[in-house]
């Protein structure tokens, strides 16, 4: 979980391990790549507008080390989803949640993402 | 647009050719018509002078042979009488004298001559005319003409024998006898009535209407003239060198010839155009009917009137003048239409002008007012992020308190270790069954600091939405500004609170180097500039940093500067960074709210980095005015 926001990263974090998630979290987006491995993560739920690089970039990044790796991604813009499809092309990259959102929501998105193949 | 602009200055061109076509027809059009008009009017006008000399030529010609013909009425009556066929002079002489009488404007005098030359009879407007001596009247040539012919005698000039030009008409005496079937006649001489030149010129001069301004002529077959209005002439021939050598060379052979077709006889007109001078000369010949069975009429000269086209001459100047108004009318119609053509084009290029600056006065302000519609969308999309972001916090740390409270609800029993449909098994690393009361406290903490954060926001936006729509309230009145510097620089210590990370232990402090600095503003929004630069300068500033903050006096404004020592403001960042949302640090609202106090309440608000003074970090600096 990256995001610059240390208060939404502590809640989400929490919440998500009160649901059974194992959760990494980070605030700086160059500690996270840092941390990636192959085959560490599942799933990486990254925040879009980050100081420095965006979610985008970095998921690029994480697939340079860890290409099994999956996405969703999180934002408080207020994006249209032709806007997401430009800037995300890939496929892969189609997984969108939109702040704010209950941990309950997140949850149930994240287990959704993870039973797609 | 290249080639349009081509095409109009090309049809430009066009009309004005057009118009100078249009215009220089009509003139030459004009032109025409007026000359023909002038002609017609001209050829009229000479015609009428033409029919005029004609005329007047048959009326002093009928007049002329009139006259003629009562004389040879006279000398026939005299010749038939019987005191002259009885050869008695003292009985015929009361009838000469009578006949002179008759026609005593126009004769000069009336004789009889014997067969033998002697003069019986002669008998002027004073009395007996004596004889010349030692002349023979029957050489004269209207005697031998009269003897030879045995006919009246109608003569051309000749001087009389006191050498006066004369013309004479003479008639024949017969004694007619009976001899067997046979009538005899015997030449018994000849009765003349001589008509002076002089006198026949005053008699036709007076027979002349008196308001005409013709002149008359008249010569006899030989071209001897009979009369001219110049009367040195009277007598001379016209043929002669005298009244010859009168002629302009260029017009006498064309004149002379004109004179000789006159003398054939008949009559006719000539038209005479010398030196701008217009004349007609009609003509006729004076053809006398003598007798009543005379099957020839007897040619005696020819009658001359000249007309000069005085009438004609005015109307052709009257006409040149109205030929030269018409073409200057034409003219300056033609050239006003140029020139109204010109003045229309040029002011349809100026309004081309006028509609291209307005064109691109419009596009520009389109363009701004997209600027402004983009900017209000960012502001609406950035406003949201801002919004969304505590408003995520307080939700999902909500969200989780909740939980907290209700454990029998808690989401960790519907999470059991599962297996999902691709295999993978999830079994939570570190099972977290319950929160802590760290937890606890940290998610009211944060909470408790995203409330602010919302609150703060949405504070600034309606503050911005006041900004943009012009209706902040400024309340300005004095105070001293160093006591309220010092007073927010002590409520520093909640600002911290609220904003500063934990454990930066920043130092404020307040350097004030005026004594006292009575401004003139709104005590609330220069405390809210001023919170609001320490803010930031506590945001940017590094661990154990400090803020210094100082006031004074600078002109007519209290300057007041917020320095920090730490990482300074981004070259990219400087020359917007008082706009809306120019930085993300806060809500992004903060500098562009203080720029908008500072200037309504009339002072000026700006930064810079410290690296000029080769130091760290940037010091911000407002202005305030000086109470009066």
């Amino acid at each position: 979980l990256v995001d610059d926001d240390a208060d939404i990263v502590r809640a989400f974090k929490l919440g998500l391990e009160l649901r059974g998630f194992s959760v990494d979290s980070y605030t700086d987006p160059m500690q996270a790549l840092d941390s990636v491995e192959p085959g560490s993560y599942d799933l990486a739920l990254l925040d879009i507008q980050m100081p420095g690089i965006d979610g985008f970039e970095l998921y690029k990044l994480l697939r340079t080390r860890d290409g099994g790796v999956g996405v969703v991604f999180l934002t408080a813009f207020e994006m249209r989803e032709s806007e997401f499809g430009r800037l995300a092309p890939d496929p892969a990259l189609r997984g969108l949640l939109k702040k704010p959102l209950s941990i309950s929501q997140l949850a149930e998105a994240l287990e959704a993402r993870l039973e797609r193949p | 647009m290249k080639s349009r602009v081509t095409s109009r200055r090309y049809n430009s061109v066009l009309l004005i050719i057009v118009i100078i076509l249009v215009a220089g027809s009509l003139l030459f059009a004009s032109y025409e018509y007026s000359n023909s008009v002038s002609n017609g009017i001209q050829a009229a006008s000479i015609d009428s002078a033409n029919s005029g000399a004609q005329i007047e030529v048959t009326e002093m010609t009928h007049i002329l042979v009139n006259q003629l013909e009562v004389v040879g009425k006279n000398l026939q009556v005299l010749a038939a009488s019987a005191s002259v066929q009885g050869g008695n002079v003292s009985g015929a002489l009361p009838l000469f004298i009578s006949a002179q009488n008759t026609t005593s404007s126009f004769t000069t005098d009336y004789s009889w001559i014997a067969a033998n030359g002697a003069l019986l009879i002669a008998w002027n407007n004073t009395g007996a005319v004596p004889a010349a001596a030692g002349v023979n009247l029957t050489s004269r040539p209207y005697f031998v003409a009269v003897k030879q012919s045995g006919a009246p005698y109608f003569g051309d000039v000749i001087l009389s024998l006191h050498l006066v030009p004369e013309v004479v008409v003479a008639w024949p005496v017969f004694n007619q006898t009976e001899v067997g079937a046979h009538a005899v006649r015997t030449f018994e001489g000849i009765v003349v009535a001589s008509i002076a030149v002089l006198t026949l010129g005053s008699y036709l001069k007076s027979q002349l209407p008196s308001a005409t301004s013709s002149g008359l002529g008249a010569i006899d077959t030989q071209g001897d003239i009979l009369y001219s209005g110049n009367h040195s002439q009277f007598g001379l021939n016209v043929f002669g060198p005298q009244v010859q050598s009168g002629l302009p060379p260029s017009f006498a052979p064309s004149f002379d010839s004109f004179l000789h077709l006159s003398l054939e006889g008949g009559s006719g007109i000539y038209d005479l155009d010398y030196n701008g001078l217009r004349a007609s000369i009609a003509y006729q010949a004076v053809d006398i009917n003598a007798t009543d069975n005379q099957t020839k009429p007897t040619f005696f000269g020819v009658l001359y009137v000249l007309t000069v086209d005085v009438l004609a001459a005015d109307q052709a100047a009257s006409i040149n003048s109205l030929r030269l108004f018409f073409a200057v009318s034409v003219a300056l119609i033609g050239g006003s239409g140029v020139i109204i053509a010109l003045v229309v084009l040029n002011w349809n290029s100026r309004l081309d002008r006028i509609i291209k600056r307005r064109t691109a006065e419009l596009v520009a302000a389109n363009d701004e007012l997209a600027e402004q519609a983009q900017a209000q969308k960012d502001l609406i999309n950035i406003a949201a992020h801002e919004l969304r972001t505590p408003a995520q916090s307080i939700l999902a740390n909500s969200e989780l308190l909740k939980d907290a409270l209700s454990p029998s609800s808690s989401p960790t029993s519907q999470y059991p270790s599962t297996t999902t449909s691709s295999g993978i098994q999830r079994v939570p690393l570190t099972p977290r069954p319950d929160m802590s009361e760290g937890d606890v406290k940290d998610l009211v903490d944060s909470t408790f600091r995203n409330a602010i954060r919302l609150q703060k926001i949405t504070n600034n936006l309606l503050e911005v939405a006041r900004i943009d729509t012009k209706t902040v309230k400024i309340e300005l009145e004095s105070f001293e500004l160093n006591e309220k510097i010092e007073s927010v620089v002590d409520d520093f210590g909640k600002i911290a609170e609220a904003e500063g990370p934990k454990g930066k232990d920043v130092q404020v402090v307040f350097e004030p180097r005026s004594k006292a600095l009575l401004v003139r503003a709104d005590r609330i929004k220069a405390y809210e500039v001023l919170s609001n630069l320490i803010t930031n300068a506590i945001r940017h500033s590094n661990a154990g940093g400090k803020v210094t903050v100082s006031a004074e006096l600078s002109g007519d404004f209290a300057l007041v500067r917020v320095r920090d020592e730490g990482t300074g403001i981004d070259k990219s960042l400087l020359p917007r960074l008082f706009e809306k949302f120019a930085t993300n640090a806060g809500t992004g609202l903060g500098l562009f709210i203080s720029k908008s106090y500072v200037e309504a309440m009339g002072g000026r608000i700006w930064a810079d980095n410290n690296d000029a003074t080769g130091a760290t970090g940037a010091t911000f600096s407002f202005t305030l005015p000086i109470a009066r």
